[in-house]
């Protein structure tokens, strides 16, 4: 019997891979909150009083939401995360992030929030090259994303450079590009 | 001597091993200052260990969550069971609390279709392998999520989730809820106080629930629950006594959840003073159920890579009833304690070589090391109810030992099939008992439950989801649900003759159809075929000498055909709205019982909830219809006119159960909100099916009427 389970210790160590490891919810809250420190919107408030709206379209399950632990600010603004189900419900708000529930009407969104400077961030395929902006992707077990460039023109926002050389892939592509 | 130093030297290099692993936990203390650079090099878990999506889950599954729970106000754990669909309350004024049938099927055993955890850890009661809700005592206040799968779940579980699994999250403190204080009082004289801390120091989280309630109960006249009201003084009481006083309920709750690193601990401690109605209507102050129960488990998650994590726990559990009967005349003297002690322990591997593929494997061990039944009652001047005590033999165990693995295969993007099995055996076990101790009918006995078969459980699902919109499930499954230590001890030691009990079985065939046909409305459809085998049935009649005696025996057998729709309506600003209804029809298979009405099994159960909400202010209703309901058939009653075979009480009508619920959030000061919850608003009369073990009831048993409860809370 102690053979058996030395066998089965001995493949488990062999299997453990010294590797930093993260859930997959946990690392896009972060991701929010890092881009987000890293954006410039037009008319940015820096006043305490007015909390950093993160609104979220869509079907989330449980467990898996974005969250941001409440001690963190963006210029000094607490953030404040809410789910809405209405279009009319995105006005207000300095981050939206789409579900992938969402995908069949995410131009309908996207029209809807026009020139409004909102930063839009997904996690389905095709929603960057569909218009928005920062779009998440899991390549080689870690979390990727991409930029639409013209999108964020479009919201008047302004990226820090660094952001893009760190994004997989920046819309719209050149005729030929790959990507990186 | 060698191979074990050998050995222990392997264990301690290789537990070195895994606590040196995960730098990142030692260098990082806060993961959301890291920079970009260092977050693209983090792995990330995805589907193998983190919650799955309803839709990916090969099973029927209904979430309730804090908002949920915040916004209709339910008072207790029981309303909230209510209003899941295919659930319905039979509430027999017995220890344990209220009993739930399940998709037209109760057993007439508290509480033994489903199992339900408490963050993960199993709350059965080992003595009659149940989950009453009195040992369980969960305020509503604590609840984060309750997640309800429903249909055979053994091949994950093991035995006992027969019908599903109802999972209480109380330590969940991602959606913001940390530390909070509420008051409560209401009607019948009802009142509850309830404190939360939570928090996360230096990589340790914590969340600590405790809470006292106390309720009178409610007060309902006795003589509307009997046919002949002149029965009652027989009994000891007055033609017009209530249960008023008679079924006052003290619950205290305590929960303790931590984490630091790789490792987890729960600890839940519970006392409730219940008084309950057992056989007979109590005469002066209520029979008392006093219990105690203590769960303590202590476990290590650790998550290697993308491709393996592993889960492992050690569950020490504790329970003591002591009960008091108040029966028949002011000096009667009979009381009645049970008890069982455990250890469980569960280890589980996850490992998702590709995208693909994912398998989850494992090993379920559990010995019930203490299990008694003592019960004397010299009032009723009856040796075989005087000092009777029965218990597991010394150096006996009772052991459950399982593998059991589950393989989810996703050929392509759209279609996922799971495939699962677990071999589960319970070896041989001794019992024992002293019948009629200090009399001179003294007899000593003992037995032996001998049925250690292998019990092969699988299960298969087939899922096509259809751009995530549309969602099919195709659903097998089995599940077993052993005889319990008391059903044991009654058949093998005092008729020996009957044999081991089998396992009950159950087999079901379910399709389910989720659609999101636009975010506003989502359809939740299902259609089922339950299958119930070797149904463990109590039997009652007279032996040799004379004496009454009641046995267990599998003669059960039942088909359900059933069908369930759920319509989510979010269609207008502030408001929501859900609907739901189940139509089942179960059928007695038994010869001879094909064509007589199955008792306790409504043909039909309405859910709906309703909420409106403008900024902090919530108006919610919540309403649920449960059809008419027959009564256990007794095949031991002779009729007037000599035939055999009677119901033990009334059929019982359907009821519409109506609550309202105001909640007003963030008070004049951020967090502090109040709450007023009335429960059963048309005060309609609700009336369970009587059971055996309070046949005296035979019209049935009063449901509570209009009740309030206001609640002033401080979220911080």
């Amino acid at each position: 019997m102690k053979k058996y389970i030395l066998l089965f210790l001995f493949l488990l160590n062999a299997f453990m891979i010294d590797s930093d490891v993260m859930e997959e919810s946990k690392l896009k809250s972060i991701f929010i909150y890092q881009i987000g420190k890293f954006t410039r919107w037009p008319q940015q408030t820096t006043d305490p009083d007015t909390p950093f709206v993160i609104s979220i379209i869509g079907k989330t399950s449980p467990g898996s939401e974005i969250d941001i632990p409440g001690d963190k600010t963006i210029d000094n603004r607490e953030i404040l995360i809410r789910k809405i189900s209405k279009l009319q419900e995105v006005p207000g708000s300095d981050v939206l992030f789409v579900t992938n529930s969402e995908a069949y009407r995410l131009e309908t969104i996207l029209d809807h929030i026009g020139n409004i400077p909102v930063l839009t961030f997904g996690d389905t395929e095709g929603f960057a090259e569909r218009g928005v902006i920062v779009n998440f992707c899991i390549e080689n077990n870690k979390l990727r994303f991409e930029i639409n460039l013209e999108a964020v023109k479009k919201a008047s926002l302004h990226l820090e450079f660094r952001l893009v050389k760190l994004a997989v892939r920046v819309f719209p592509q050149k005729k030929g590009s790959r990507g990186k | 001597m060698r191979e074990s130093i050998i050995y222990m030297l392997f264990l301690f290099v290789f537990f070195i091993n895994v606590s040196t692993l995960n730098p990142q936990e030692k260098k990082i203390v806060d993961e959301f200052e890291m920079s970009l650079e260092d977050l693209l090099k983090v792995n990330v878990i995805t589907a193998a260990k983190s919650p799955q999506q309803i839709g990916d889950i090969p099973a029927s599954v209904v979430i309730i969550t804090r908002e949920d729970i915040e916004k209709y106000g339910y008072m207790t754990l029981t309303e909230i069971l209510e209003s899941i669909p295919g659930l319905y309350a039979i509430d027999d004024y017995c220890e344990g609390g209220v009993n739930f049938g399940v998709r037209g099927f109760w057993s007439g055993v508290p509480n033994n279709n489903m199992i339900i955890l408490v963050n993960g850890v199993s709350q059965v009661d080992d003595f009659s392998s149940n989950y009453p809700l009195d040992k369980i005592a969960v305020p509503v206040e604590a609840i984060d999520r309750i997640e309800v799968i429903r249909g055979p779940m053994s091949v994950i579980y093991g035995s006992g989730a027969f019908l599903g699994v109802i999972n209480i999250i109380t330590n969940d403190i991602s959606r913001g809820t940390k530390s909070m204080a509420v008051f409560s009082a209401g009607s019948q004289k009802t009142k509850k106080i309830f404190l939360r801390c939570a928090d996360e120091v230096n990589g340790f989280k914590y969340v600590c629930n405790a809470s006292i309630y106390d309720t009178y109960g409610m007060n309902q006249p006795l003589s509307e629950m009997v046919r002949d009201v002149s029965v009652l003084p027989a009994f000891g009481l007055m033609e017009d006594d209530s249960t008023g006083g008679r079924l006052e309920v003290k619950e205290k709750h305590f929960n303790f959840s931590g984490s630091f690193k790789n490792f987890y601990n729960e600890i839940s401690h519970i006392q409730t003073k219940n008084e309950v109605f057992f056989f007979y209507p109590s005469i002066s102050k209520g029979s008392i159920a006093d219990l105690s129960t203590t769960n303590i488990a202590l476990g290590y998650k650790k998550v290697f890579s993308n491709k393996y994590s592993l889960d492992g726990k050690i569950t020490f559990l504790q329970n003591r009833w002591w009960e008091i009967y108040d029966f028949l005349f002011d000096d009667f003297y009979g009381i009645q304690q049970l008890e069982s002690r455990a250890w469980e322990s569960e280890l589980e591997l996850f490992i998702k070589p590709s995208p693909h593929l994912g398998v989850k494997t494992g090993l379920y061990y559990r010995s019930v090391q203490d299990a008694s039944n003592m019960y004397d009652l010299p009032s009723f001047n009856t040796t075989s109810l005087e000092n009777n005590y029965f218990y597991l033999a010394d150096g006996s165990n009772i052991v459950t030992r399982a593998f059991f693995t589950q393989v989810n295969c996703k050929p392509f993007r759209a279609l996922n099939f799971i495939a699962g099995v677990r071999l589960e055996q319970m070896p041989r076990y001794d019992l024992a008992a002293i019948l009629a101790g200090g009399t001179e009918n003294f007899q000593s006995v003992s037995g032996a439950y001998d049925r250690d078969k292998i019990e092969v459980i699988p299960r298969f699902a087939a899922i096509y989801s259809l751009n995530g919109n549309h969602i099919f499930k195709l659903l097998y499954g089995q599940a077993i649900n052993r005889p319990s230590f008391f059903q044991n001890t009654t058949n093998l030691l005092l008729q020996p003759e009957k044999g081991s009990l089998k396992p009950e079985y159950i087999r079901t065939f379910e399709l389910n159809y989720i659609a999101s046909l636009t975010p506003d409305f989502t359809l939740n459809f299902s259609l089922f075929r339950n299958n119930l085998k070797n149904l463990i049935t109590r039997v009652s009649g007279l032996d040799e000498n004379g004496d009454y005696r009641t046995w267990s025996s599998n003669a059960g057998e039942m088909v359900t055909y059933g069908s369930e729709l759920t319509i989510k309506i979010e269609s207008f600003d502030h408001f929501r709205m859900e609907l739901s209804g189940t139509y089942q029809k179960t059928c007695d298979k038994r010869p001879g019982y094909e064509e007589i009405t199955t008792a306790y099994s409504p043909d039909f159960l309405g859910y709906i909830k309703a909420s409106y909400r403008v900024k902090d202010f919530t108006l919610a209703l919540t309403g649920n219809y449960v059809d008419s309901m027959e009564t256990y058939w007794d095949g031991t009653i002779i009729n007037p006119d000599g035939s055999g075979g009677n119901r033990i009480g009334d059929r019982v009508d359907g009821y519409f159960l109506l609550g309202a619920n105001v909640r007003i959030d963030n008070l004049h000061y951020k967090g502090l909100y109040v709450n007023i919850r009335c429960s059963n608003l048309l005060n309609a009369e609700i009336r369970y099916p009587t059971f055996t073990n309070n046949a005296w009831a035979d019209r049935g048993m009063l449901g509570s009427g209009r009740k309030f409860l206001v609640s002033i809370g401080l979220k911080f």
